[in-house]
């Protein structure tokens, strides 16, 4: 069978999204399908790859809205199918995913204690900010010197999320 | 800000090349000496459309001239967004122009025939080839230097990392100089009219939002609708017809029997054998032309009968024909597991296996976007001078109404059984009379 061309089958993606929607909370003020909802699968999912360390193979492109991966295109349904049914986390994840799960979740909850908010907006700043330090060429000298010369955000707000990306050690 | 004077200056080329699309295109000094490098050359002997020359006699350009229009186009954005203050350095212009030219550096024989090969097996596709193109061949990597520009600059922005997210969109984004030349070409080449753009007037409508997004004036929307519309006719007509898909699924069954049989360096099998064919420049030869000669020699010595009678379907033009074609337009992307045309295609392959040998039959299953309504890369129209909107949120805009998807599901067989196998299959009750 010539299959070469089918969409590839990464089948965990939609799973461990999904997980880190609910488990983070921001599947609550966050409408399936929507801009936002779009918007925050993209940067879990690259969170996912850099900061869990699970490489699912998504290439991130360095946008004005911050990493986004052309292949996760093909996963917005899917994981918002995913999350109408009830998820088995227990049976379901290998310990490699939990942990993957575990480091992003941990990084956001503590950006949450220093914020005292997570909303895609939030997510979207770190996910920028990591990719800054990490993937983006040149690499900036200040990488949150660079986000706000791009985008308009407070300066104190960027620099309490930076703080914590630095403190986990997440930039190379 | 460069002004027009210095943009001028950067054109003023030390050569210019007829192109039958763009006209006169001028060319600098670093640009020529790229393209007089045996790397870029070999461009010369990659079709731009693969086998589609069997479909639309015409279609008979290479990505060079692809290569040197992405380019032009690429000049004409960057100039424009250049004036408009967008692009700071007029050195950005030139580096802009340089990234669209070696973006298709890497394309591998035949194209997108054989690109799914190494795709699907080393994880690497045309944009990685040229990657380490750019990267290893000392050619490449000596003009640049000598000129200033850095190679991994050129790299950040094919692969969409560079730190200026508005680079990365010029050559990675629905709206690209990449397709907006090939849409043009490929119409041209092809003959199918209703794939042509109006690209004067997406440039001229060309700006930057408030939030860095490529955008376009509401007075170019009409433009930018064409541009959609014509990309969904080109699908169905030209990249994803039956027979051409047919061929490109014959060169690449072909081409993974030769990998089989062959020892050869033009055949690399890994990473590595790919950097070692661009750090000695053989890279240069690895070509249609090179892989036409390779099938001839193997047909010649006709060792291998299913190879034989491959090669033979292709240069006799009885390649795999279409059995069950159920493709359709669709605004969902296409779910594999659950599909019921996929199930129903890959039973009736089971059913069958008895009659036809495994190469003599393919299936072909692929989920083609024609627009997303994602906010990253979503098109942006400025509404009188100020809210930026994506085009899909524009409520008498056609764009709200086509299709999303291009869902193509087809089952193929070589010509030869291709009679037989239908009488079975109506005989059968799977496709009518």
């Amino acid at each position: 069978m010539d299959m070469f061309n089918a969409v590839q089958n990464k089948g965990r993606v939609e799973l461990l999204i999904a997980y880190l929607m609910k488990d983070t909370g921001i599947i609550e003020y966050t409408p399936v399908g929507s801009i936002e909802f779009k918007i925050a699968v993209q940067k879990f999912m690259y969170l996912l790859q850099v900061v869990g360390g699970l490489d699912l193979g998504f290439k991130f492109e360095w946008l004005s809205m911050g990493p986004y991966s052309k292949g996760l295109q093909n996963y917005y349904q899917k994981i918002s199918r995913v999350l109408a049914n009830n998820l088995n986390r227990v049976e379901e994840l290998d310990a490699f995913e939990q942990n993957a799960l575990e480091a992003v979740k941990k990084l956001l909850f503590s950006v949450k204690d220093q914020t005292a908010k997570l909303d895609v907006k939030t997510l979207e700043i770190v996910a920028s900010l990591v990719m800054l330090c990490r993937d983006v060429y040149p690499k900036p000298l200040d990488p949150v010197e660079e986000l706000i010369k791009r985008k308009k955000l407070f300066k104190e707000d960027v620099l309490r999320i930076w703080k914590v990306i630095d403190k986990f050690g997440i930039c190379i | 800000m460069p002004n027009s004077k210095e943009i001028s200056r950067l054109y003023s080329g030390v050569k210019r090349i007829y192109d039958e699309v763009h006209g006169y295109i001028e060319l600098s000094e670093i640009e020529l000496k790229i393209i007089d490098s045996s790397i870029f050359q070999r461009l010369r002997f990659i079709k731009q459309l693969a086998a589609a020359w069997y479909v639309y006699p015409g279609a008979t350009h290479t990505r060079f001239s692809h290569s040197l229009g992405a380019m032009h186009i690429m000049g004409l954005i960057a100039s424009r967004l250049a004036s408009l203050g967008y692009i700071y350095s007029y050195d950005d212009v030139q580096l802009l122009r340089l990234a669209a030219l070696l973006h298709d550096v890497g394309h591998t024989p035949f194209s997108h025939a054989i690109e799914p090969f190494y795709r699907y097996r080393l994880y690497i596709g045309h944009e990685d080839l040229s990657k380490i193109v750019i990267l290893e061949n000392s050619d490449i990597k000596e003009i640049l230097s000598s000129y200033g520009y850095d190679p991994k600059t050129i790299v950040a922005i094919l692969e969409g990392r560079y730190r200026e997210p508005l680079y990365n969109q010029l050559l990675s984004s629905d709206l690209d100089v990449d397709r907006m030349d090939y849409l043009i070409r490929d119409a041209l080449h092809t003959g199918v009219t209703y794939g042509s753009i109006d690209l004067h007037r997406i440039i001229a409508t060309l700006v930057v939002d408030g939030e860095g997004n490529l955008a376009i004036l509401d007075k170019g929307i009409d433009a930018l609708e064409n541009f959609y519309l014509a990309r969904m006719h080109m699908y169905r007509a030209v990249y994803y017809h039956k027979t051409l898909v047919g061929y490109e699924m014959l060169l690449r069954k072909i081409y993974e029997y030769i990998n089989e049989y062959t020892e050869d360096t033009l055949l690399p099998k890994s990473r590595e054998d790919i950097v070692k064919i661009s750090r000695s420049g053989e890279i240069a030869l690895w070509h249609d032309d090179w892989f036409i000669g390779m099938m001839i020699n193997m047909y010649r010595e006709g060792k291998h009968s299913e190879l034989k009678e491959l090669i033979e379907a292709f240069f006799f033009r009885k390649g795999y024909k279409v059995i069950i074609d159920r493709s359709r337009f669709d605004f969902y992307p296409l779910d594999l597991d659950i599909d019921k045309d996929i199930i129903a295609l890959q039973k009736i392959m089971n059913k069958i296996e008895d009659k036809v040998k495994t190469h003599q039959i393919a299936l072909f299953v692929d989920d083609i976007k024609i627009l997303d309504e994602d906010p990253h890369i979503s098109p942006r129209i400025i509404i009188d001078g100020k809210a930026s909107i994506p085009i899909t949120d524009i409520e008498n805009s056609i764009i709200r109404n086509i299709p999303r998807r291009y869902h193509i599901k087809r089952l193929y067989v070589i010509s030869s059984k291709w009679q037989e196998l239908k009488e079975y299959l109506m005989a059968k009750g799977f496709i009518d009379a």
